[in-house]
């Protein structure tokens, strides 16, 4: 049995770290090399890189970001944001990603994962999904970081995705992401019973009960932004810095405190997950 | 200053281990000539992908034999993931494919024993790892056990069981994940992915040469 994942997930906009409610009001929080960093020495399981807003822009410029990180940090590094073609790829990877992200293009042209894992193997594709509910109950995909709808229904969607070859599923609860409330359980439930490849569970974890919720859900990772940024930002744990102009830095720059979120580190939350027996990689 | 080259066959990930020992403090250079294979004091075969593939791109590179050579005359090599399935005698994937057959034994597909099983493959995730040799020098400073990275699909059956450095469970799988061979050592685990643990594994080695 493969250890329960923690994922620290980094949202990337031009050079900074940052983070948004929704996926949408981002706030930039600092250099994405630094908490990098410090996720990695305090034994993070992967990260989880996204550039929120290429696909917006049709550009993709992580390839920077991960050169740098993949000197310091040896874990899994997962890279996404507006890969749009088989090159687009072969970028990310080559620039040191062991697995790429896709949406958009995924939804787009369906036969992007098809191709894309025949010529990366299967374990190199992870595709997105942003699910929002529906007031019929239904739960549609999205795009866009939950701009766009789709009208594509996500239990489908999760089936195709698995049956075109994709590795990993990362599910992204858009209602919940970025507010500590929680995921919705008995959907994730639902995704992992209907497929067999792993899926990581993403948006609204803020107590040390969600990652564990998660597992027994049947996740196979967990991703996690605000609680563990917002510790590093509180605790002052790596310098603060912000470069260029690229998005809302007065958030980082009044010092403002974040009031809906508590804190967490890497470490309670694998301690956590070990008294609830879950099985996590210990940092050795 | 000790030289390391790193095969370059198209296949894979290189970067990322070409960094992990540059974190070490040792350079290690890309290389897809083999006429250069005797001036390196070490050589590297990493890879992910598929085995025919990668056994025809070395063969494409006339790297079949300096490889063996090298191996021969006992420098230290190192395979990684499909770097070390590719030191076996053959691999079941599409039919039957001959190896480097440094290594005795086959590779072979994982496959979920029962219909409703939840195993997954790709087996991708981090795995205890669990020591079969733990006086050996690649292991010196880790505890069996350990948390390893894997990304595979095919495991090494080995026929001659004393080649096996660790072992490794995947639901009712248990599998070779390590094999050292006099100058050969090969992890089917990635050591560049998987914390201070693998860089640990790359130290050891990087002391041998």
């Amino acid at each position: 049995m493969s250890k329960f994942r923690v994922v620290a997930r980094l949202d990337i906009k031009g050079p900074n770290l940052v983070k948004g409610i929704h996926l949408e009001g981002l706030r930039v929080l600092g250099d994405p090399g630094a908490f990098a960093k410090y996720y990695y020495d305090s034994g993070i399981d992967e990260l989880f890189y996204m550039d929120v807003v290429a696909s917006l822009y049709e550009r993709n410029s992580l390839s920077d970001l991960v050169r740098n990180a993949a000197k310091e940090v040896f874990i899994p590094l997962t890279v996404g944001g507006g890969l749009r073609t088989l090159e687009d790829i072969r970028q990310v990877l080559r620039a040191g990603a062991d697995k790429v992200c896709i949406n958009t293009a995924a939804i787009k042209n369906p036969d992007f994962i098809k191709e894309a894992s025949e010529v990366f193997g299967s374990s190199t594709i992870v595709v997105a999904i942003e699910c929002i509910k529906q007031k019929t109950g239904q739960y549609l995909a999205f795009v866009d970081n939950g701009r766009e709808e789709t009208g594509v229904e996500v239990l489908g969607w999760a089936k195709k995705v698995e049956a075109l070859g994709a590795g990993e599923i990362v599910l992204t609860f858009v209602d919940s992401e970025g507010t500590g409330e929680g995921l919705d359980f008995s959907f994730l439930k639902q995704v992992c019973d209907l497929v067999k490849i792993p899926v990581v569970a993403h948006g609204g974890v803020g107590r040390l009960s969600d990652p564990v919720s998660a597992y027994k859900s049947g996740a196979s990772a967990i991703a996690i932004a605000s609680v563990l940024h917002y510790d590093v930002i509180e605790n002052s744990k790596v310098p603060s810095r912000v470069d260029g102009l690229e998005g809302n830095d007065s958030f980082i720059k009044k010092n403002t405190r974040f009031k809906k979120i508590n804190p967490l580190t890497v470490n309670q939350i694998k301690e956590e997950l070990a008294l609830s027996a879950v099985p996590v990689r210990k940092n050795s | 200053m000790k030289a390391i080259g790193i095969i370059d066959y198209g296949m894979g990930n290189l970067f990322s281990v070409q960094r992990s020992l540059s974190m070490l403090d040792v350079k290690a250079e890309f290389t897809n000539n083999p006429d250069e294979f005797d001036q390196f004091d070490a050589l590297i075969l990493p890879g992910v992908g598929a085995f025919k593939e990668a056994m025809r791109a070395l063969e494409k590179l006339n790297a079949v034999e300096p490889i063996k050579k090298y191996i021969a005359n006992g420098k230290p090599f190192l395979g990684i993931c499909l770097g070390m399935q590719l030191l076996l005698e053959s691999s079941q994937e599409f039919g039957h494919t001959a190896g480097l057959g440094i290594v005795k034994g086959v590779v072979r597909k994982i496959e979920p024993e029962a219909e409703n099983s939840t195993m997954q493959v790709p087996h991708v995730g981090w795995e205890e790892t669990y020591f079969t040799k733990p006086d050996h020098q690649a292991l010196s400073g880790l505890s069996s056990g350990v948390d390893m990275y894997y990304v595979h699909s095919f495991y090494v059956d080995l026929k001659e069981k004393e080649d096996e450095l660790t072992w490794t469970n995947y639901h009712q799988l248990r599998f070779t994940s390590a094999v050292a061979k006099k100058n050969v050592w090969a992890f089917q685990y990635h050591p560049e992915k998987s914390a201070s643990a693998g860089l640990r594994i790359l130290k050891n080695w990087v002391s041998t040469i």
